[in-house]
């Protein structure tokens, strides 16, 4: 029997062995990248998710950018200066600009780029982040080819001129969306010619992205020869491609985070980040029994989140004080009330609520992330224990956020990226009324006075004042309780120890790939 | 044929056992197989827990025997559904020829091209995702085989013999049916049903891998093997043991399977 | 008349093809999501998403006006284009369709080879306990979750023993096919190590075959030539059922392996609900069906001469 067993191992080894002996060895000019599924475009008009911006980061460059500690530095423009009445931004090009096509790049394809976004033809979803810009509603409305608040200064001078100040514009402008590119005449082609360190030089859609080193960049050039992305998707196979070394960069997953973080091969090549993110148990305030604010701050107070993120979550999670990650809090912006956990008073609460369901409650995720599968069994758990039972129903992705953005769905774990390290972000989409469903708001929260405070300021720039009126925005929301706010999540990577000088961004723009470096031994 | 014998009869026990526990799971069970204990995570197996813990904490033991009420119920209901349609249609368009082949047969081609995948998608979307949504992807797409099997069996024994007598007797349809024809199908009918209970049992395993399972925290085979992958390099044994469960029950189901068929088979000639 | 025979069987294939498509189609038409949610991401603009709603609605007449719609461009080689990457769903299965057929010829090789032989094998041996081991060794195949077994090779082979590559395609090398092929193929092994035996042990005693022992025919040739020979009809079946399941991807195996294949393009498809894919995914498979059933009907004449094309 044994024989037999050895005999098909035998066979398969000689077999693996004539086939040419495995496979190539690597090469080290080349950066070895995993995706876990393949990005749907990389044309920056049409670019929706996390991976897409990073890799768009390496191929198209903005007019300004983020540094790693997150402050606005410059890119394609080298200097930029805003008016009085902080409507008018005029941009300072560089002049030695080049596309990877050998086209110099001028204030006349900034224009051009940023119309793209807001034409209708072109549809692109995230046309918000232009509409404060005067003369874009006339475009969207098809009375107007171009925009007005566009202006052409001159070949290196670009100015913006928006309706009213808006305080989070700047950095707005190194969203994935505003990267600067040429689009190809064939609308097909996902991918645009850019200005970045690298270009596109192979795209197996479904398998696996190739980038060449663009010999022109302007800016510090990149040491690395090529970047290789494959798709992988399932997360064993991964890891064990990056122990057999054909992976240098890997988001660890979360059931072998102990594994990496403690085993002495890799523990000292383990780099984690603060992502700007906010994960949270949104309700839907507009219907029964989540509409009651009691109800909700029952729930609230319910959860054991502490316990959840340590002892489950290996606290790979930093505990979320208020909707916004607390690097973009300015100093001066407190919270209060402060979310707590108190099984008593919510058993009190429950009492006296006096609850009447048909149905017992839901609780929605997305099925298939075990992860957060794990999360609400803990969440149903910790209810169970003050005496209210859920179900849970897992959906898949697209089901899953029409139930929310409909608002069939009572209750559901969700989190936010920031698209721009701006706390605005974090407040405008997803607690201002003009938002609900699919724009952000997806807990249908509506509070006139939260609107008109995120509304003033939004155009207030006086840090002073605007800190304030976020603070007194932010208090109301904690009182109302829309979220059940949980935690901001970190983001844990592991490189091979022959990649130098990788950080991890904690927006996934920043990442340009210029400053890794690779080299074999000490 | 002793040996054949003993194989035989180890699985028929092994399934009778796996039958008893799952039925008694919720009196047997040592430890509540859905409530997370977040004090025993990811334990290795050991007395108190002889299969470990999973990363919420709960026994998998526990889990595995009441993960086997809903996978072998599973198994086996979805399977004597498709069964009995399949049989029903094939007999139909076996003994009537003519327009109602055309179309069962037309039916079954259909079904046997469709992608259970988006059936499977389709209705745990539609309807409330689950254990109904499964069972009812699980028939939609095994009745097809069964209807081809009983097809040629009937076209093979309408014409025999006792079949004609029968008619000529002024038997009807239904008679004819289960007096004469399944009987004489009932060999290689519970054949494929032995296999057909499995393949459902993995199907499951499949739909869960992709996120398409039943809702938690309910325990099944399929979903336990499926969550705990992840978890293959640092607690191997939330994955092995469910998998291990997986297997030796097909394995049993398989032997009795083909044992049943070969004295069948003998008996016939 | 193989040709008249090709043609009326094409023929009869007609209603499958239009009975699959038009189910799905309904299908589409009454499953929630909208693909939408697929496209817009997380944040976007009110009047902006009524917009693109509008563009991916853009045709409003009843349903089975938009389904002959849909047949006719088919029929002048049109299948659309995806509503999410917006590629041309012909040349999104063009350029996967050649990885799948590569791993479903190489898995139904092996499964043949290996299923067959060790059919031949146990119907042959003396040993009772040999022959009972090898059941229960065939049967392991079709008993484990795929994806289990999967991920079992690649730790050992990949892992522990680094002698294969885990994951992907790289650029055609054969290794890169060894692991997935075993895993997608060993279930087709199993069933037709199984099915050679049954089969074979009908007709091993048959007269023909005692005749042509008693003239003396060499072991080998009369396994072969004799006796397999007349055993392969429903080996044949099998062959061409699993073959064509392989053809039409295996979302499990490929997404263990990183395998660009149709099967999982088929599946992400599903999820965001990208009907021109969809649609043109099971337009592809119904069409493999038919084929591959044609092709059997074919093998069942030159395995058989007494069987005739009718």
């Amino acid at each position: 029997m044994r024989l037999l067993v050895k005999n098909f191992i035998g066979i398969i080894l000689a077999v693996s062995f004539l086939s040419g002996c495995g496979y190539k060895e690597r090469s080290f000019d080349t950066l070895y990248l995993r995706l876990k599924k393949d990005v749907t475009t990389l044309d920056p008009a049409y670019i929706v998710d996390v991976d897409g911006g990073r890799l768009a980061a390496y191929l198209y460059n903005g007019l300004v950018r983020l540094d790693y500690a997150l402050n606005v530095v410059s890119d394609l423009a080298e200097k930029w200066e805003i008016s009085a009445d902080a409507t008018r931004y005029r941009f300072y090009l560089r002049d030695d600009i080049v596309f990877s096509n050998g086209e110099p790049c001028t204030a006349y394809h900034i224009k051009k780029t940023f119309e793209r976004i807001v034409d209708p033809k072109i549809a692109s979803p995230r046309s918000w982040i232009f509409e404060k810009v005067r003369g874009v509603q006339d475009v969207m409305d098809g009375t107007s080819d171009s925009v007005r608040g566009f202006i052409v200064v001159d070949d290196h001078t670009f100015d913006i001129e928006l309706i009213e100040p808006f305080s989070p514009f700047l950095s707005i402008l190194t969203t994935s969306n505003a990267l600067v590119a040429l689009p190809f005449d064939d609308d097909k082609i996902p991918y645009c010619i850019g200005t970045g360190p690298f270009t596109l030089a192979k795209w197996e859609r479904g398998n696996k992205l190739l980038f060449d080193r663009n010999e022109a960049y302007f800016d510090k050039k990149p040491t690395i020869k090529f970047i290789s992305v494959r798709v992988i998707p399932e997360d064993f196979t991964a890891i064990t491609e990056f122990e057999n070394g054909k992976i240098d960069i890997l988001e660890i997953p979360r059931a072998e985070f102990e594994y990496f973080t403690e085993t002495s091969r890799f523990k000292d090549y383990v780099h984690s980040a603060a992502i700007l993110n906010t994960y949270y148990i949104g309700f839907n305030c507009q219907k029964d029994p989540y509409s009651s604010e009691k109800f909700r701050r029952t729930i609230t107070s319910a959860i054991n989140r502490d316990r959840i993120a340590t002892k489950f979550l290996d606290s790979r999670v930093q505990l979320a004080d208020s909707p916004v990650p607390p690097a973009l809090l300015h100093d001066g912006i407190t919270i209060s009330p402060k979310q707590e956990y108190n099984p008593e008073q919510a058993r009190a609460l429950l009492n006296d609520i006096n609850l009447d369901l048909k149905n017992p409650l839901v609780l929605y995720i997305r099925s298939g992330d075990r992860e957060m599968e794990g999360v609400a069994e803990l969440i149903q758990n910790d209810l169970a224990a003050v005496g209210l039972n859920i179900n849970i129903e897992g959906l898949e992705w697209t089901t899953f956020k029409e139930k929310i953005a409909v608002g069939e769905a009572g209750m559901f774990i969700l989190s936010w990226w920031a698209d721009y390290p701006d706390i605005e972000n974090f407040l405008f989409p997803l607690f201002h009324s003009s938002n609900m469903g699919g724009a952000g708001n997806r807990s249908r929260f509506s509070n006139p006075d939260v609107d008109s405070l995120i509304e003033q300021a939004r155009v207030t720039v006086d840090q002073h004042k605007q800190n304030t009126l976020y603070q007194q925005a932010l208090h109301i929301i904690m009182t109302e309780h829309p979220w059940v706010c949980l935690w901001h999540k970190k983001q844990f990577t592991v490189t091979q120890p022959w990649v130098r000088n990788y950080r991890q961004p904690s927006v996934y723009t920043v990442e340009k790939g210029t400053d890794i470096i690779m080299k074999k031994g000490k | 044929m002793r040996n054949s014998s003993l194989l035989y009869r180890i699985a028929c026990m092994l399934l009778l056992m796996m039958a008893v526990v799952s039925l008694a799971a919720p009196l047997l069970v040592p430890y509540d197989p859905v409530k997370p204990d977040l004090e025993s995570i990811k334990e290795s197996p050991s007395w108190h827990h002889p299969m470990g813990t999973d990363d919420r904490g709960r026994d998998i033991l526990s889990r595995v025997m009441m993960g086997g009420q809903f996978s072998i119920s599973l198994g086996i209901f979805s399977t004597a559904c498709a069964l009995m349609l399949g049989i029903v249609m094939g007999f139909l368009s076996g003994y009537f020829g003519g327009w109602i082949d055309s179309l069962v047969g037309l039916l079954t081609n259909i079904t046997l091209a469709f992608p259970a995948l988006l059936l499977a998608i389709a209705l745990s979307s539609a309807m409330q995702p689950g254990y109904t949504s499964i069972f009812i992807t699980l028939v939609a797409i095994g009745w097809a085989g069964f209807a081809r099997l009983m097809r040629a069996e009937t076209m093979k024994l309408k014409n025999s013999p006792h079949v004609e007598a029968a008619r000529v007797l002024g038997a009807d349809v239904w008679y004819i049916f289960y007096r004469h024809i399944l009987p004489l199908c009932s060999g290689i009918l519970i054949t494929a049903v032995t296999l057909r209970v499995g393949v459902a049992i993995l199907m499951e395993s499949s739909l869960s891998f992709l996120g398409l399972g039943v809702q938690p925290p309910l325990p099944t085979w399929g979903g336990m093997v499926s969550q705990g992958r992840d978890f293959f390099r640092s607690a191997p044994w939330m994955t092995l043991f469910p998998g291990a469960v997986i297997t030796f029950t097909i394995l049993a189901l398989n032997i009795v399977g083909e044992g049943y068929r070969s004295r069948h088979t003998q008996k016939q000639s | 008349m193989p040709f008249v025979y090709l043609m009326r069987k094409s023929m009869e294939s007609m209603p499958t093809l239009i009975g699959v498509t038009l189910l799905t189609f309904l299908l589409l038409k009454m499953a929630p999501g909208d693909p939408i949610y697929a496209i817009i991401g997380e944040r976007v603009s009110h009047d902006r998403e009524a917009m693109i709603r509008e563009q991916l609605q853009a045709d409003q007449s009843a349903w089975p006006k938009q389904y002959l719609k849909y047949m006719g461009n088919i029929l002048r080689g049109d299948l659309g284009t995806s509503y999410i990457t917006k590629q041309p769903v012909i040349q999104g299965f063009a350029s996967r369709f050649p990885n799948t057929m590569r791993l479903a010829g190489i898995s139904i090789v092996l499964a043949i080879i290996t299923g067959i032989g060790l059919g031949i094998i146990g119907t042959y041996t003396k040993n009772a306990f040999f022959e009972k081991f090898l059941m229960v060794l065939t049967t392991f195949g079709i008993s484990t979750p795929v994806f289990w077994f999967g991920l079992f090779l690649i730790y050992i082979f990949a892992r522990v023993l680094g002698v294969l590559p885990a994951s992907g395609m790289g650029d055609g090398e054969p290794a890169y096919l060894i692991l997935p092929a075993i895993t997608l193929g060993s279930r087709s092994a199993a069933y037709l190590a199984r099915m050679t035996r049954t089969s074979l042990e009908q007709v091993r005693n048959a007269r023909y075959v005692l005749a042509a022992k008693a003239r003396g025919i060499q072991p080998y040739s009369l396994v072969l030539r004799h006796t397999l020979k007349n055993a392969l009809i429903p080996v044949i079946t099998l062959i061409g059922l699993d073959f064509g399941s392989y053809l039409n991807g295996s979302v499990l195996t490929e997404t263990i392996f990183g395998w660009n294949g149709v099967g999982s393009y088929l599946v992400l498809a599903i999820t965001q609900r990208d009907y021109p894919v969809i649609m043109g995914g099971v337009l592809l498979g119904t069409v493999i069906f038919i084929v591959v059933n044609i092709v059997m009907d074919f093998l069942y004449v030159l395995v058989d001469p007494r069987i005739e094309l009718k």
